[in-house]
């Protein structure tokens, strides 16, 4: 017996093994039955509200207290929170102070002030603004209506983005459809016609003849959504544009407008130069595979000029 | 005089080493970061064809050998959609009618072709409906900067990627490049691959086989010296943010903005090194944010020259090349609105590139007078002469050794091998390209612009 415990075989080795997380398995549920109670007969709110009061009274930067801070919605904080996150760069840090900052401030023009905080690091962080303004007693409607008629081009291009999520009817973005910046150009123009009901030809002229390769190529894929003769002329056009990404847009716009698209794209294929024709047959192809086995065998050509004449 | 040569060798080692080292130790932490990536991000996923279709340019001048076989692995490409057109830049010799006979290629009319950049005259278009998404196109001689250029007008996708046609790309190449692109969709604009010696190695249907180390020495120098430029050097540079050239052997660029610089110089050489320097530029003066970017996963087979004179050729060449585009960008040299370009990558060309071959030069001229006159080497210039050696040996093996784990699996008796030569390449190799470089400066200064003689192996041949 003495043998045995000097040199213990695996069956004791399994046995202690049990012992010890049988031990393990009543401390924490002791533990956790003296949480219970002592939660039940300690106001939890009151407690946390002074921790941060106690906090606040001395400079605070632990994350849990932050995150606590935040997470009541504690109002005095506001402003030493918001003077903590200024000196903070751009990580989650910044993140966790402009949500915590966010929900203690209250009102519009406190919101904004975070903001423009925020913004100062550049558009990667635009996203976290329009994220926290959602959690504001302003509609996110209201907020891009205020920025579009701001001066600051930094709320403008964030209005513009908040168009995105909550769009406002098109003659909002008029003045942006000219705009020399390319980004705020395809964001407006890419607002206007989710929004528009039909699009104006002048506009779709307007819109298929910009500088940009990048508003164009955004314009093609819009259009797609309304099936008319003059957008489809349009699209035509698109198909023997310099640039790649207007051409394969444009295509597959013409593929999703099945009464006056998917003819013109036939008709490309039989008449129109090498790009169009790429463009064309990718889009068909995605339509049917049966259209990619086709041109293999060389069968394709006859087939469609009877159809395009036909 | 002692004091004058102990000054200038301390600046020039400090300087060149402790640089090279910065790039050596960026290189490491870049490939730690892009090791994980790549676990994360397969390869399958790039498969998918909605990432954008390529437009593989090959200039080809007096290329019959080779060409034939550079197409067919060109055609077996691992990568979703791509289109090969190969620019017979006015080859005397008959490059051309190797194409058509081994693709049953014939001429085509009426092709539209975009004249977004000048080049020379078209005389045809070849193409086999069979080979959908290969075309040849025969234009008069004007150089590798023209026939590029033609190869952009004609190509219709969105990124150009260009590669030499004595050169092998590995399948994955393009898969790679896009992988690394995909981290950062919205800023790269350019991206380099990593040229990889073949001389040595065995090539079967357009793929390297068996990757062995090359027997002649030359070969094996050149080998040691790309792999300690890329491995050593290029990433670094990468992390630093103003890589100075995407080898003109394989580079993947977008059309859009390679069109809006005007496309290649038709002035040679130097074009690979111009036109990233002109990207640099035309970004930074248009607030356009942007990465141009090394990836040491895309590799690319070449031949490097295997007799001294073509590598003297090959190496006056680089050399004109180099103090063209330095005379071309120093306007950029110093101003902190070039940012990296202005105010690292510029310096480090004037001092590394162009005033370093002239310092060593000077310093080996000074303690060749001491001797002459009866004064003894100074200890500490054999002191110097030893650290640097160290320093570069080091440095070499670190590149071999990150080469190893991360990119490109040796054997043991290569990397022996390697090892060895690292040690005699400083004696000799070094030397002989420094004078080769300062020969090709003297060559651009009396305005002598050959582009020499390059003889080529067929890729059948190149076994060990």
């Amino acid at each position: 017996m003495l043998d045995t415990l000097i040199t213990p075989s695996d069956d004791w080795q399994v046995l202690a093994g049990l012992v010890s997380i049988i031990v393990s398995t009543l401390i924490c549920w002791a533990l956790a039955r003296g949480m219970r109670s002592y939660a039940r007969h300690v106001p939890l709110r009151s407690f946390t509200v002074r921790r941060a009061k106690r906090a606040l009274s001395r400079r605070f930067t632990s994350p849990t207290m932050v995150r606590l801070v935040g997470s009541l919605r504690y109002r005095p904080a506001a402003r030493i929170l918001l003077a903590q996150m200024r000196p903070q760069p751009f990580g989650p840090r910044l993140f966790l102070y402009a949500w915590a900052v966010a929900r203690c401030a209250i009102t519009p023009e406190e919101l904004e002030i975070v903001a423009l905080e925020i913004m100062k690091h550049g558009v990667p962080c635009y996203g976290l603004v329009i994220n926290i303004m959602q959690s504001s007693s302003l509609s996110m409607e209201a907020w891009c209506q205020k920025w579009l008629g701001e001066s600051d081009p930094r709320f403008q291009y964030l209005a513009l983005l908040m168009g995105t999520i909550a769009p406002l009817p098109a003659p909002n973005y008029t003045e942006f459809l000219s705009h020399p910046n390319i980004n705020y150009r395809v964001l407006a123009w890419r607002n206007t016609l989710v929004t528009s009901l039909s699009p104006h030809p002048n506009l779709v002229n307007r819109l298929m003849g910009d500088p940009s390769w990048q508003v164009r190529a955004i314009g093609a894929r819009l259009l797609g959504q309304w099936d008319t003769e003059a957008i489809s002329l349009h699209l035509r056009k698109g198909l023997q544009d310099s640039h790649w990404w207007v051409r394969h847009n444009s295509a597959e716009s013409l593929a999703r407008m099945p009464f006056w698209g998917q003819p013109i794209l036939f008709q490309s294929i039989a008449h129109d130069d090498r790009f169009a024709k790429d463009a064309a047959h990718d889009a068909l192809r995605q339509i049917d595979e049966r259209y990619s086995d086709l041109f293999l065998d060389g069968q394709m050509v006859p087939r469609i000029r009877k159809h395009a004449h036909g | 005089m002692d004091r004058w040569i102990a000054a200038t060798s301390t600046l020039w080692f400090v300087t060149a080493d402790g640089f090279l080292g910065v790039l050596v130790f960026a290189s490491y932490f870049s490939t730690w970061r892009r090791w994980i990536v790549t676990r994360l991000l397969p390869l399958s996923v790039f498969r998918s064809s909605i990432f954008p279709p390529i437009s593989i340019i090959v200039p080809a001048y007096n290329e019959e050998l080779t060409i034939v076989e550079s197409v067919r692995a060109l055609m077996r490409l691992d990568y979703p959609r791509y289109e090969v057109v190969v620019v017979n830049d006015g080859s005397p010799d008959d490059t051309l009618g190797a194409l058509c006979q081994a693709f049953s290629l014939k001429p085509i009319y009426r092709l539209a072709i975009k004249l977004d950049i000048p080049t020379e005259e078209i005389k045809s278009v070849y193409h086999n409906p069979d080979f959908s998404n290969f075309y040849v196109i025969d234009k008069i001689n004007g150089g590798k900067g023209g026939a590029l250029n033609a190869g952009i007008n004609f190509s219709q996708y969105p990124w150009v990627c260009t590669i030499d046609a004595d050169s092998l790309l590995d399948r994955r190449a393009l898969l790679h490049l896009m992988r690394t692109y995909a981290q950062q969709p919205q800023k790269i604009v350019a991206l380099g691959g990593m040229i990889r010696v073949a001389n040595g190695c065995t090539v079967e249907q357009g793929r390297v086989a068996k990757d062995r180390l090359p027997r002649n020495m030359l070969a094996t120098m050149q080998m040691l010296e790309y792999i300690k430029t890329f491995i050593g050097g290029r990433i670094g540079w990468t992390v630093l943010g103003g890589l100075p050239i995407v080898s003109g052997a394989f580079g993947l660029f977008r059309r859009d903005l390679v069109v809006a610089i005007g496309g290649y110089s038709r002035q040679r050489p130097g074009e690979d090194m111009e036109i990233v320097m002109r990207l640099h530029e035309y970004c930074l003066s248009h607030s356009i944010p942007y990465a141009i970017v090394f990836c040491p996963d895309a590799v690319c087979w070449t031949q490097v020259p295997e007799t001294r004179k073509i590598l003297a050729h090959q190496r006056r060449r680089w050399g004109r090349g180099n103090l063209r585009n330095i005379q071309l960008f120093l306007h950029m040299f110093g101003r902190p609105r070039y940012r990296v370009v202005g105010l690292v990558t510029l310096p480090y060309l004037v001092t590394m590139e162009f005033l370093s071959p002239y310092l060593i030069l000077l310093t080996t001229l000074l303690t060749l007078i001491l001797v002459l006159h009866g004064h003894t080497v100074p200890p500490f210039l054999w002191f110097i002469a030893l650290i640097g050696w160290v320093i570069d040996f080091t440095l070499g093996i670190l590149s071999i050794i990150l080469d190893d784990i991360a990119y490109h699996h040796y054997r043991w008796s290569d990397m022996l091998k390697l090892f060895l030569n690292l040690v005699h390449m400083p004696l000799w190799y070094y030397p002989m390209v420094t004078y080769w470089r300062i020969a090709g400066h003297i060559q651009l200064l009396r305005k002598i612009n050959p582009w020499g003689d390059m003889t080529r192996k067929s890729w059948g041949s190149s076994k060990p």
